[in-house]
């Protein structure tokens, strides 16, 4: 079982196993994006006061929740590639970053849009909206110092560090609504405590959360394959691979 | 249509909701446009 683990850390041995996984994962994200829109736009009651408006969280919470977990995610694969020098665990980190920029715009995006019919504003410098803006900003920079650097390993090295001391702002996020007085609600879900949502809404949130889940480790895979070819180009494997392809 | 929207005067399920489901269906149709994209290359 170990040795099959560390097999599979080689980039040879992984890119084959992530071209068989892509299509599942793609198919998930797919069949539970189609339930979650079901149940969000078509079972799921109009709110009392928000009206159709609250209809935005099946979007929003899912994408908050990836914009934070990829990014720990991130820093865990950056963070291990560090300690223990696996080329895998630096292309792991490359290949989720972009997709967590992507929800955590989304997140700050749909936020905006659901800010203005019930609180009046789309956007305040409030510690939750901000510390989150924060995160695009860590994304960016992880994406751009990797880009800016040319050596693999040094930029895999350079990346984590700041992933490592970005990851400090993921607990910000999250505990903002309960350190500081925010203009953004506390959390609907949490594992210690009943939803203090309706159950048929709780359901297409979540839907949609695994929907957002299963596509991100899709794509992740997806430029995972593409980053591994690109960084073992000399390797006679990726040069047969590229020609078959 | 929701209270809050009314006093905005705006239909808020086009505005809105579409406004975020639009916005961020473009981006995962980006997203996977240039990962293709890129894998061509």
């Amino acid at each position: 079982m170990n040795s099959e683990l560390f097999r599979l850390a080689a980039p040879q041995a992984f890119f084959p196993v992530a071209g068989k996984m892509l299509p599942w994962f793609s198919f998930l994200a797919g069949a539970l994006a189609l339930a979650g829109l079901y149940v969000a736009f078509f079972v799921a009651p109009t709110d009392a006061t928000q009206g159709e408006a609250y209809r935005i969280i099946f979007i929003h919470v899912p994408a908050a929740w990836m914009s934070m977990f990829i990014y720990v995610m991130m820093a865990g694969w950056a963070g291990f590639g560090l300690a223990m020098n696996t080329r895998l665990s630096g292309m792991m980190s490359s290949a989720l970053a972009p997709t967590g920029a992507m929800f955590t715009f989304i997140a700050l995006w749909t936020g905006a849009l659901w800010g203005k019919p019930t609180w009046g504003t789309y956007w305040a410098w409030d510690a939750r909206m901000t510390s989150e803006l924060v995160l695009l900003f860590l994304y960016l920079g992880f994406i751009a110092l990797k880009g800016a650097i040319q050596d693999p390993a040094r930029a895999d090295r350079a990346g984590a560090i700041l992933a490592l001391v970005g990851v400090v702002n993921v607990p910000i996020i999250y505990f903002s609504v309960q350190w500081w007085n925010t203009l953004h609600q506390g959390a609907s879900v949490s594992l210690t405590r009943a939803p203090s949502m309706a159950a048929v809404m709780l359901l297409g949130m979540l839907l949609m959360a695994l929907a957002a889940w299963m596509y991100s480790i899709a794509v992740a895979l997806a430029r995972l394959r593409r980053i591994i070819l690109e960084r073992e180009r000399d390797a006679e494997w990726a040069k047969l691979q590229r020609s078959t392809a | 249509m929701g209270e809050a929207a009314k006093e905005h005067g705006v239909n808020e399920y086009a505005f809105f909701v579409w406004g975020s489901y639009g916005v961020a269906a473009l981006c995962i149709f980006l997203e996977i446009y240039f990962l293709n994209r890129k894998n061509k290359q």
